[in-house]
């Protein structure tokens, strides 16, 4: 009984326990599934997906959806990450370069619609429409310190500003080229693919360029290029006796050059750097270079570059225009003027060995007389404008004071002879002065008929021994002899002479130029030794080298040199005006343009 | 079978017992109050359109009691056992949202019961008594299928409360040792403030209400 008792409990339990409460009922809504697919209108600033949206600087960005349903989300992705949400149908943010790294990105905006149907789905958020798109979007630091100029020459030889851009050509709307030099100050490149400009205005020297980049959004960045390039310098070469060639630098650009010399355009518009000139000595030729625009329509007035240059042929002393020359054969030294100073020079190198000063009351050397050398020792007389100095030798102390005596440019002779005395014809006399060089004192004097009205060449002349002294002019000559302190008159005719002097070391010669000849004669008898006919061009004489023995005279345009000894073979010959040249040791030297000397020794030997 | 059976126990032998141990079987109705529990399905209505659909009606009751009798005493142990629930429900073409909710009470108490005699000797009216503990349990099952997800979560609430309920009921004796009960009474809950995880909230288990009972009692007679 009490088992079946407890089965009775066990099966109360059981059927208790079965009989739990059981829920039921629904809640069925009829609803009508979505469609498939809806419009999803999604745009960034109207911008097509397949184009890249360029940063360069805060760029504003405007998204919008156009949807049929509610958005319930939006999000605006940055490389698959979170950037912006959007919590309706637009939004406007700002992207900084600055924030992002250089490069190509992805912006995405994905946007979640609801289904519209009201089901249980949509309400879990398990219904619904999703749309995205993407954009490419390249970010540029900076794109104004990128964008760099540069300068070249193009093939043609034109500068050419060339620039180099990191933002792409699409988006650029046009250049401004900006020039301080062109006409035109401003000039609009609306090609874009362009990225040079070509300066036809330019040539050489300073120059300066802005280019302006314009995107299409109205931004714009400039760059500037600033450089200077040399303005040519003009060089000479010498080319021998005939020829100088004057060539100068190319400028950087193309240029056309006018070239003056002496202010005579010897060469005009041409684009060559190099032109050959004949040569002429005894002037400092001033050459003018002006550099132009190539293209003549290119051509600005206020443009034109200029370059100087000078050149002699030879080389200068550096003296002041018409020094007076003497030569002492025996220490090899050219004796000359400047200003106040009697100055020694080396007849070989041409090196100054020594100067003094003679200063006067008011003149001293500066509007001093000539200068004369001793031919048979150091001696050297400087005629001031008061008095004359003779040195014993180019250490110029102690020098012997003539007093009276003064001279100037016009003295007619003033020379050292081997017996010590020192003869003097001054401007405008017919009276030979001799002093004794040693004291100073004065010997004597006598007069001769005929004098020259003429300061050059020399008329009047005294053989190196001082026994022969010859007077000439237009009008006649008398050659006398000298013994002590008297003169005998050894001839004397009327023809027209335009020149003498006795020829160094050979006392008892006398080269004239007489009528329309050179003429040798051989003292005392006047024979006539050689002579020259010179009728054609006539000649001037300069002087006799007594270093070479050679003689030095001018002719139509040129210095001749001949021997001496052949008066007819003219040894050598350059291209000069100067007509008051001296010859000294094979040098020539000018007595105007600052004593310009020039060696003659290496065309000799040729 | 019902008929045999019941034939069976008109036929045998009638002993009047005064005194034996007695084994009641009642199944029942109740009338529940769970005011906190409606409140509760209540603010979860209109969630993704949730609708309440079954919302803890009335419902069956069983009811075991061991006893014993003597004389017009009756007293012993007793257990019951009340359960009810309701439901939440959304569902259309993309699927359903159901919330489940049953809540279960176990009854565990004691009463005392008078038999009062009445002019039909086999007939007895008793009053009776009863109270205890009762064990409260509410299950909260939610389940989700929507296309092709589906989830589930169930939660559970717990709570121990105490009841009282006096009844009026009467007997009918087919033989000393079966007798047949009615009765109704009404059972009044206290305390039964329910637990999630441990922790109490502020709903109780008040399963307040009128009861009906109708059943079955064995006894089984004590030897003099």
């Amino acid at each position: 009984m009490n088992k079946l008792n407890f089965t009775l409990l066990l099966t109360i339990i059981f059927l208790v326990v079965a009989c739990e409460y059981d829920p039921s009922g629904n809640n069925f809504v009829e609803l009508t599934p979505p469609e498939n697919n809806i419009p999803i209108e999604i745009s960034l600033n109207n911008v097509n997906p397949s184009d890249t949206i360029y940063i360069y600087r805060n760029t504003s960005i405007s998204i919008k959806i156009n949807t049929p349903e509610d958005i319930l989300k939006a999000d605006v992705l940055l490389d698959g990450k979170e950037y912006e949400n959007i919590w309706n149908d637009s939004l406007r943010f700002y992207i900084n370069p600055d924030q992002l790294s250089e490069g190509v990105h992805k912006l995405t905006v994905n946007a979640i619609m609801a289904s519209g149907t009201g089901s249980l789905a949509e309400m879990m958020g398990l219904e619904g429409y999703t749309g995205a798109l993407s954009w490419n979007i390249r970010v540029i630091h900076n794109p104004q310190d990128r964008f760099e100029l540069g300068y070249r020459i193009n093939e043609e030889g034109f500068l050419e500003i060339f620039w180099k851009n990191d933002v792409p050509e699409n988006i650029i709307e046009k250049y401004t080229v900006h020039s301080g030099s062109t006409a035109n100050p401003e000039i609009t490149i609306n090609d874009v693919t362009q990225k040079s400009f070509v300066d036809y205005e330019y040539v050489c020297g300073h120059g300066g360029y802005e280019v302006t980049t314009y995107l299409k959004d109205g931004y714009s960045f400039s760059q500037r290029l600033s450089f200077d390039t040399p303005t040519p310098t003009i060089y000479f070469e010498d080319l021998g006796l005939d020829n100088l060639r004057v060539y100068w630098d190319k400028p950087f650009a193309n240029g056309r050059f006018n070239l003056k010399v002496d202010n005579i355009t010897i060469a005009s518009e041409i684009n060559d750097t190099t032109i050959t000139i004949p040569q002429i000595f005894g002037e400092n030729r001033q050459f003018y270079l002006e550099i132009r625009q190539q293209k003549p329509e290119y051509d600005n007035n206020s443009y034109p570059f200029k370059a100087w240059g000078s050149f002699i042929q030879g080389a200068t002393l550096d003296l002041p225009n018409w020094p007076q020359y003497a030569y002492n054969i025996k220490d090899n030294i050219i004796y000359t003027s400047r200003y106040s100073s009697l100055v020694a020079f080396d007849a070989t190198t041409m090196q100054e060995i020594n100067t003094v000063s003679i200063i006067g009351h008011p003149f001293g050397l500066d509007y001093g007389g000539k200068i004369a050398s001793a031919p048979h020792n150091s001696t050297v007389a400087a005629m001031t404008g008061e008095e004359t100095w003779i040195f014993t030798d180019s250490r110029f102390i102690n020098p012997i004071k003539i007093s009276s005596l003064p001279g100037d440019g016009h003295t007619r002779l003033s020379a050292l002879t081997s017996n010590d005395r020192f003869f003097v014809v001054q401007a405008g006399s017919n009276i030979c002065q001799i002093f004794n060089t040693l004291t100073g004192e004065k010997i004597c004097e006598f007069p001769f008929t005929y004098k020259t009205i003429y300061d050059i060449p020399d008329f009047v002349t005294v053989s190196e021994d001082g026994q022969y002294f010859c007077a000439s002019s237009e009008n006649g000559m008398e050659v006398f002899e000298v013994n002590g302190t008297t003169t005998n008159l050894l001839y004397t005719d009327t023809r027209r002479y335009i020149g003498a002097m006795f020829v160094p070391s050979q006392p008892d010669k006398l080269l004239l130029v007489v009528d329309s000849n050179i003429e040798m004669r051989q003292l005392p008898s006047f024979n006539l030794i050689q002579t020259l006919d010179v009728s054609a061009n006539g000649a001037i004489l300069c002087n006799i080298d007594p270093a070479s023995m050679s003689l030095l005279y001018y002719q139509n345009d040129s210095l001749k040199v001949c021997k001496i000894s052949n008066l007819t073979e003219t040894i050598f010959k350059i291209r000069s005006d100067e007509k008051t040249c001296k010859m000294f040791n094979n040098k020539l030297l000018t007595s105007g343009n600052g004593g310009i000397y020039l060696d003659i020794n290496p065309y000799l030997s040729r | 079978m019902k008929k045999l059976l019941i034939i069976l126990l008109l036929c045998y032998p009638i002993h009047a017992y005064t005194q034996g141990l007695s084994l009641e079987y009642s199944i029942g109705y109740g009338t529940y109050d769970l005011n906190d529990i409606k409140s509760l399905e209540n603010s979860m209505l209109d969630s993704y359109g949730l609708k309440d659909v079954d919302r803890f009606p009335n419902y069956r009751t069983h009811s075991v009691a061991l006893g014993f009798i003597r004389g017009r005493h009756h007293f012993g142990g007793n257990f019951s056992y009340l359960t009810t629930g309701g439901r939440l429900n959304r569902a259309d073409y993309s699927g359903s949202y159901t919330v489940d909710m049953i809540i279960n009470g176990y009854r565990l108490g004691a009463f005392y019961r008078n038999y009062i005699n009445t002019r039909f000797s086999r007939l007895s009216i008793y009053l009776q008594l009863s109270s205890g503990v009762l064990f409260s349990n509410l299950k909260m099952n939610e389940q989700v299928n929507v296309y092709s997800e589906s989830a589930q979560e169930t939660t559970t609430l717990k709570g121990v409360g105490g009841y009282f309920e006096p009844t009026i009921g009467a007997t009918f004796r087919f033989t000393n040792w079966l007798h047949l009960s009615v009765g109704g009474g009404y059972e009044s809950d206290f305390w039964g403030t329910m637990k999630l995880s441990g922790q109490k909230t502020q709903i109780n288990a008040d399963w307040t209400g009128f009861r009906l009972y109708g059943g079955l009692l064995f006894i089984l007679p004590a030897k003099k």
